[in-house]
């Protein structure tokens, strides 16, 4: 079972049965746990730093890495502490990577620009250099690193590893091997019927598009109005249907230059948009349960973990008991597998900052590296969290059996094996709006496939 | 660590912190060892897979491109020093990767001088610097034979870096007097024996002196001033033995003591008994400063401790010279090269009590970091940080821990004696740094250390000095002698050279370097040295990098290669610059050439006279905004020219006397009445040291053209600006009343022609381009000032307008007298006008695209203005002149006043900086930063500001017409609390005025509109709790929630159990809150963007920020984003959110 590889399910309405016969749910009495992990706590502070995060993330993982690397080097001497490095003598030292990069953006250079009316430094897709360099740091100091073992171009600030190498007389540290923290345990898969979930994401409602046809059938096939008879049975067998973040296209800016007399009265273009969701997703959700995390794009926070979106936005669904506003990242147990995906903010920016091209290897990294969003805070919003308030909510503690990534350009799925026999369903979820493609998850199976809405 | 100083430490972070202590102990030991064991590192080198290791050839390739691209102001993508965004951190890698040279490391030392035969090689060296001192003469040389004499030392550098002295003998100080009549040389043994006498019995340290006067004999001379129909005359050169007696001498002669057996007794006038030995010895010599020298083969004696004299330096070399045994090169084509030689930069930390300036006496040095570069590298060969206590390795660089501060004072000392730097540079050493290690190492008595001068057993010794001068104001400084060493301050050289907003370090860097440099404060430096070795490297990193800095600023700036062009053109030794004024500068060009035509220079009483004469003039400006070319015509070089076209000189200058001999056409009357023999009559002297001056620079300009080595083009580059600054000294010299020798008469009638002359074009001008004579429009000159005119000749065309401007300036030229030369530069378009010397405009000198904006006189430099007021005119300005687009000006600056009238402008654009230069009761009124520095005392004194400090403030709300002074406030204390700016006073006292200024050339009374109507009229209130600045009540919040709530849309009081909107206004709950929620996520989106952004800048991730750099434009930013969160984040809770 290597990459799933099922002929794609082209969905064409045709007008043939006219009173399409409703179905009942077959899997409806599969249970659905929420999970509440990333609500951020409403005493959560802004008065502290970024510095906080990764000290919290650096203890979160210091066991995981000190133990990985005795198992994976048992002979190597193991030095706590990057001060305590002896040069030319090899051996395993841990920390949290900092990859400086010269073309990573920087709000000082667009300050900068602004005050010499200058165009601001220029968007890229990719940020990443020649002169990019990987250094690791530990409270006590920071160390730079070179050489091949560890791959400067897809590596990025954040992750928390431990290699193995020396310390030349310059000061560099000369790498010859590297490791991840453990590949975390996973739960058994208890056995069940066949039955599916639909994950969807990117449905990027704007002004233009003809996307919002391709909805309606999206709609219509979830609650089993349409389709072959069969098309209907599979319809009846989604027992879930998680939306993966962008509702709605891109939340205007355009507003930002007016000034404050004029904006108190602006209505955000949004509104609009959100209201047309509300009844979508009202419709949508009468006899599935609709799972629904906020995406970059989508009128909730900024930073991570993105909270709930607020119900007031809402006055049709928050009546149907079935439609739930959850976080990003976001994490369910259905009948007993575990979910655990985000909106695809995380694979998004390592992109940026990764040379990897592959947006299902990024995911599979994070899974390897047991991060949900390593380059936070540093090239991705967070809050300043803090071993007090909750610890690292980004550790991936638990091997999950579904880990997906929202608004990815592409449908892409691929199953990988863990060291100790986890197996884990990757699966970059497409705009929804681009692809006009949402994915059918087989619970019983894990296998996964597209199946494409396109309005003739 | 991780919170060293602010969050409270737990348990496990302290024992960890223990840990680290004894851990590092041990581990210092081997880090020591380590270093010495360092061999030549070839290890990154070896390694061609390595992706980013940087050969010593990489990185200094890549520094000559940057050091070419000078003054762009642009990032420089690429360029990892010049990436700011993780500067610090990658000033931690840089110092690593500059460590790869491993073997320099510890080899402080120059390379060794090699063995030279005195009797066959020819000695060669590039002289930095000068002094002299007595003593006994030695045998062999010329000069007095007996007593204390005269003998130079010279300080420099070989081509090899060798450091040399040499000790040059037989130089005797002169003076000259006029010959009285009817002396012959007979009587010259008389008159040399009455003056020994005569000057042995007024002056007790001439007593037992074998011979006071050394020679006199008769020399043909003429005094410089006025024009003599009798030529040259007798006059008696009396040479003396030693420079001190050269007043006594003065005296004798002048009062009348010298009693001759033919002429009876007389008194003598006395001519050059006021210049400098130092610069009397060089011009008599040949040398300028920092040029090469070069002592034929056996015409010198090196020193060695077998010998006698035996060495009394450091230098490698050290020689016996005569005075006229040694050739001194021009600096010209080989002879302009520099030695290699040494900067060492430095700078100290001190542990200064909580809100006190550090006081020698009471606060201890803590660190001392080191950079030494050679001149011309790219990079600083020795990186070291002397440390009191431990302090955890620093990759790339030398710790050199100290358990006591003597021996941190006493082994840095050391160090400056074993690298033996030529230059000392570093910020505020002069003022701040040296004086302190001085007065620290006394109090300690630390007896070692006052050896910094290459001099053995010669203390370094604090002084202080006065510096008045007309260009620079006066200034109180400091000196601190190194003999052999030249201080070379950056901050002098900023504070002379360059107008700034701000001269700290920080915003020195950001303005040059383009990067932020992260501040530390002084109160928490005090903690970071009590804490571990690990605060103490985070310390040692920052002290380094302040270290470093410098250096930056001396080869950005190419000040080294430019001070030293200076020096080489005005002939005055490389440390005048900083030390002296401009005058210095000219009395050596004009000794120089005096001395060729046996002119004398008379010494002129300084008489303080507040004789006034009339400056330039300016044509009244016609005000306006100009959208039309305006086409811009500049004499170059206007007032050399005039005096070089006249021939005005002291020696040309006529005496009604002398007048009466000639005729008139032998002469001219200056528009000042003034009357100046012609060039026929007698070339005078300036017209000669001016044309000299000119022709090199037009001789380094074409050089510059065809040199493609950057070095040596800016090296040339530096000449050409040394050479028109030089140039153009020589008039103010003319005009300076307390100077050495100044005659109003040429100044006057230098800037009389000037006048004349302006008004002279506008004439040729305005009655040739005419619709009379066929052009289409007529000329107007609407503004014309000191050396320039601006002539609207009414066509569109920038072309066209090129074309007619360069005929015109052709045209006037030719009415004038050579040199002077009219030239046609530039063209304004458009212009706006605002009043003398105040106007701004987009400049072009080819029709394709505009070369830049100019602004001249506007508020963009002052100080006292907050950074709003600059953004606001800068961006009017931007769109008036380069978009063209007057709505959107006006749409700005409406903006601009509404988001400021609703408290929307980030507060470090209000943000207004002061120097806390002296205590409260010694200024004069009140001051608001002092009045501020008060209060901030009494809340805490711990992070007061102190004495030297700058004191940042906003104008805060207070009582009706309560005084600003009163109203000053901490932006911090502001932001904390809540407080209430004063927006009207932003408006009225800091935006108004600017912006008129701006706006009613183009508006006319329309202008008064942008401070009133709809933008000014809504204000909002923010919740505020404390509304006066002693208010004990903290946190807006709570009396934020206590507030009686209204609806958020419509301002209606709620019922109880509403808390955001009326029932009315319920029904758009989703647009009130998508509202509210945008701002939230602008705010949540700029807070992690800043924090994260300093987190780099600071170079750990895992460490809190403590950079409170004020001159950092996100400083403030940061700090009001977490505020505002909080506010918003408040707001947006009150939607009710259950699902």
């Amino acid at each position: 079972m290597d990459v799933m590889s099922a002929p794609e399910a082209r969905y064409v309405r045709d007008d043939a049965p006219e009173q399409p016969p409703r179905v009942t749910r077959s899997a409806a009495g599969i249970k659905v746990e929420r999970n509440k992990q990333f609500i951020v706590p409403s005493s959560h502070d802004f008065d502290r730093q970024y510095a906080h995060v990764y000290f919290t993330r650096y203890n979160s993982f210091k066991k995981l890495i000190e133990t990985a690397a005795t198992n994976k080097w048992p002979s190597k001497h193991v030095v706590p502490k990057l001060l305590d490095i002896e040069k030319e003598k090899e051996c395993v030292v841990f920390g949290v990577l900092y990859k400086d990069m010269p073309l990573k953006p920087n709000i000082l250079d667009e300050y900068h620009a602004r005050e010499n009316y200058e165009a601001p430094p220029p968007e890229r897709s990719k940020y990443n250099s020649d002169e990019d360099a990987l250094v690791l740091e530990d409270m006590s100091g920071r160390i730079v690193l070179i050489g091949d073992a560890l791959d400067v171009g897809t590596h990025v600030s954040g992750v928390v590893v431990a290699v193995l190498g020396k310390a030349l007389p310059s000061g560099e540290f000369q790498i010859a091997d590297v490791c991840y923290p453990r590949f975390p345990p996973q739960k058994r898969l208890p056995k069940i019927p066949p039955s599916y979930v639909c994950l969807v994401s990117g449905l990027n409602i704007s002004k233009n598009d003809k996307a919002r046809l391709s909805m309606q059938l999206l709609s219509d096939f979830i609650q089993g109005n349409i389709g072959s008879t069969a098309d209907q049975e599979l319809a009846a067998s989604i027992v879930h249907v998680i939306v993966a973040g962008n509702l709605v296209w891109r939340l205007d800016d355009e507003h930002q230059d007016l000034p404050l007399y004029k904006k108190r009265t602006m209505i955000p273009e949004s509104v609009g948009h959100m209201r047309e969701v509300d009844l979508f997703l009202a419709q949508m959700g009468i006899n599935v349960r609709v799972d629904l995390m906020p995406g970059p794009h989508d009128p909730s926070d900024a930073i991570l973990p993105q909270q709930p979106m607020h119900p007031c936005m809402f006055p049709l669904a928050r009546n149907v008991s079935s439609v739930k506003g959850e976080t990003n990242p976001y994490e369910t147990t259905v009948a007993g597998r575990t979910f655990l995906g985000t909106s695809g903010q995380g694979v998004d920016d390592i992109y940026r900052f990764s040379t990897e091209e592959d947006r299902l290897r990024i995911l599979e990294q994070t899974l390897e590296w047991a991060q949900l969003f390593p380059t936070a805070p540093d090239t991705l919003g967070c809050f300043p969290y803090h071993m007090t308030d909750f610890s690292d909510p980004f550790v991936i503690t638990s091997c999950p059996h579904v880990y997906f990534a929202g608004n990815q350009p592409s449908f892409a799925t691929k199953l990988v094996t863990g060291p100790e026999g986890q197996q884990v369903r990757l699966v970059c979820v497409p705009s929804f709006s681009d692809t006009h493609t949402a994915v059918l998850l087989n619970l019983a199976t894990l296998e996964c496939e597209p199946i494409q809405f396109d309005a003739p | 660590m991780h919170d060293f100083s602010f969050a409270p430490k737990s348990k496990d972070a302290r024992k960890q912190q223990q840990q680290t202590l004894d851990d590092s102990k041990q581990h210092h030991q081997q880090q020591q060892d380590n270093q010495q064991q360092q061999q030549p590192a070839k290890g990154t080198a070896a390694m061609p897979t390595v992706p980013r290791s940087l050969s010593d050839g990489d990185n200094g390739a890549k520094r000559r491109v940057e050091r070419s691209a000078s003054g762009s102001k642009k990032w420089k993508a690429g360029g990892k020093n010049s990436n700011p965004e993780s500067q610090d951190s990658a000033f931690v890698d840089e110092l690593g990767d500059m460590g790869t040279n491993g073997e320099r490391i510890s080899d402080v030392a120059r390379p060794p001088a090699k063995p030279m035969d005195s009797s066959k090689e020819a000695f060669v060296f590039q002289q930095l610097d000068l002094d002299s001192y007595l003593d006994v003469p030695l045998p062999g040389m010329p000069g007095p034979q007996r007593g204390n004499v005269q003998i130079f030392r010279l300080f420099g550098v070989t081509k090899g870096g060798n450091s040399v002295l040499m000790h040059v003998h037989g130089f005797c100080p002169f003076i000259y007097t006029p010959a009285p009549a009817n002396f012959t040389p007979s009587m010259l043994g008389e008159f040399k024996m009455a003056l020994d006498k005569q000057i042995k019995e007024t002056t007790s340290s001439a007593k037992d002196v074998p011979e006071v006067v050394m020679m006199v004999e008769i020399v043909s001379k003429e005094s410089i001033y006025g024009f003599h129909a009798t030529g040259k005359r007798p006059f008696l050169k009396i040479y003396l033995v030693q420079h001190k007696f050269i007043n006594p001498a003065r005296r004798a002669l002048e009062q009348g003591t010298i009693t001759l057996s033919k002429l009876g007794t007389l008194s003598y006038e006395v001519y050059e008994s006021n210049l400098e030995l130092n610069l009397r010895f060089m011009v008599e010599t040949q040398l300028v400063g920092c040029n090469w020298v070069e002592v034929p083969a056996g015409k010198y004696k090196f020193r060695s401790f077998s010998s006698t004299p035996k060495p009394v330096s450091l230098a490698q070399y050290e020689l016996d010279v005569a005075f006229d045994a040694f050739i001194s090169h021009p600096a010209e084509d080989e002879w302009q090269q520099i030695a290699p030689l040494r900067i060492l930069s430095f700078d100290i930390e001190c542990a200064g009590r909580k809100g006190v300036f550090p006081e020698p006496d009471k606060d201890p040095v803590i660190q001392i970091a080191n950079m030494v570069q050679v001149e011309g590298e790219s990079k600083p060969f020795v990186r070291n940080v002397f440390t009191l206590g431990t302090c955890a390795p620093i990759v790339g660089s030398k710790v050199i821990a100290c358990k006591t501060e003597i021996e941190l004072l006493e082994s840095w000392s050391a160090f400056v004696r074993e690298c033996d730097p030529d230059i000392v540079t570093g910020y505020n050493i002069t003022n701040f740094d040296l004086p302190f290690l001085m007065n620290r190492a006394k109090h300690l008595g630390a007896r070692k250390f006052p050896y910094l001068g290459r001099l053995r057993n010669v203390q370094s010794k604090l002084s202080e000095t006065k510096f008045s001068s007309k260009a620079y104001g006066t200034r109180e400084s400091k000196v601190t002698s190194m003999e052999g060493r030249v201080p070379l301050d950056v901050l002098q050289i900023l504070q002379r050279d360059y107008k700034l907003r701000s001269y700290t370090l920080n915003s020195v860097s950001a303005h040059f370097l383009s990067e932020q440099k992260e501040d530390v404060h002084h109160s928490i430096i005090t903690d970071l040295q009590n804490g571990n070795d690990e605060t103490r490297r985070r310390l040692a990193v920052y002290c380094m990098k302040d270290a470093y800095l410098p250096l930056r600023l001396l080869s950005k700036l190419m000040c080294v290669v430019n001070y030293m062009e200076m020096a080489r053109v005005t002939g005055v030794p490389l440390s005048y610059l900083l030390s002296r004024g401009q005058q210095i500068k000219v009395i050596s060009q004009l000794m120089r050439h005096a001395g060729q035509h046996d002119l004398v220079i008379p010494v002129h009483e300084r008489q303080g006279s507040d004789e006034q004469y009339e400056g330039a003039t300016v044509i009244q400006p016609k005000r306006g905004y100009y959208d039309t070319p305006i086409a811009t015509l500049d004499f170059s070089s206007l007032y050399p020219s005039i005096m070089m076209a006249h021939n005005l000189c002291y020696t040309t200058l006529l005496s009604p006397q002398e007048r009466s001999h000639l005729h008139p056409d032998d002469y001219i009357k200056t528009p000042n009445g003034d009357y100046f023999v012609k060039n026929k009559v007698r070339k005078g002297l300036l017209p000669l040291i001016l044309e000299s001056l000119l022709s090199a620079r037009k001789r380094a300009k074409a050089d510059l053209k065809k040199e493609t080595d950057p070095f040596r083009k800016s090296v040339l580059n530096g000449r050409q600006l040394a050479l028109k600054i030089s140039a153009n000294s020589v008039y103010g010299f003319t005009g300076a009343t307390v100077g050495k020798l100044p005659c109003l008469a040429i100044s006057s009638s230098v800037t009389a022609f000037g006048r004349e002359m302006i008004e002279a074009t506008k004439q040729h001008v305005e009655s040739r381009y005419n619709v009379k004579n066929g052009y289409k429009h007529d000329a107007v000159v609407i503004y014309g000032d000191t050396d320039s005119v601006m002539v609207k000749f009414g066509l569109d065309s920038l072309e066209e307008t090129m074309k007619v401007a360069q005929e015109a300036a052709e045209y006037v030229t030719s009415k004038f007298i050579r040199p002077i030369n009219l030239e046609f530069e530039k063209v304004y378009f458009p212009y706006l006008l605002i009043n003398k010397k105040r106007y701004a405009g987009l400049f072009w000198t080819r029709t394709e695209k505009w070369d830049k904006m100019d602004c001249k006189g506007l508020v963009t430099v002052r100080r006292d203005n907050c950074p709003l007021v600059v953004t606001l005119i800068n961006t009017c300005l931007h769109k008036l002149l380069i978009e063209r687009n007057v709505e959107g000006a006006i749409d700005f600056a409406k903006k601009t006043i509404s988001d400021l009238l609703c408290n929307e402008i980030d507060i470090s654009q209000l943000v207004i900086t002061k120097a806390l230069t002296k205590t409260a009761d010694e200024y004069d009124g009140k001051q608001a930063h002092v009045e501020l520095a008060e209060r901030m005392r009494k809340r805490d004194a711990g992070s007061a500001p102190t004495l030297g400090d700058r004191v940042a403030y906003v104008i805060i709300r207070g009582p009706k017409g309560a005084p600003a002074f009163e109203k000053s406030e901490d932006p911090i204390y502001v932001l904390e609390n809540n407080i209430q700016l004063d927006t009207q006073y932003y408006l009225h006292n800091q935006l108004e005025k600017p912006l008129m200024s701006i706006f009613e050339p183009i508006l006319g009374s329309r202008a008064k509109e942008l401070l009133s109507g709809e933008h000014t009229r809504v204000v909002v209130k923010r919740a505020s709790s404390a509304g006066g600045n002693d208010k004990k009540s903290r946190g807006s919040i709570m009396s934020f929630t206590r507030a009686k709530a209204t609806c958020r849309s419509c301002r209606a009081l709620l019922p109880a159990g509403r808390t955001t909107l009326c029932s009315a206004c319920e029904k758009d709950i989703d647009v009130h809150f998508q509202r509210e929620l945008l701002k939230k996520r602008q705010l949540e989106d700029r807070y992690a963007r800043l924090w994260a952004q300093c987190q780099r800048c600071q170079g750990s991730v895992m460490q809190d920020v403590l950079c409170t750099s004020k001159d950092c434009p996100i400083f403030y930013m940061r700090k009001k984003v977490q505020k505002d969160l909080r506010m918003q984040n408040e707001v947006v809770g009150k939607f009710d959110d259950s699902w």
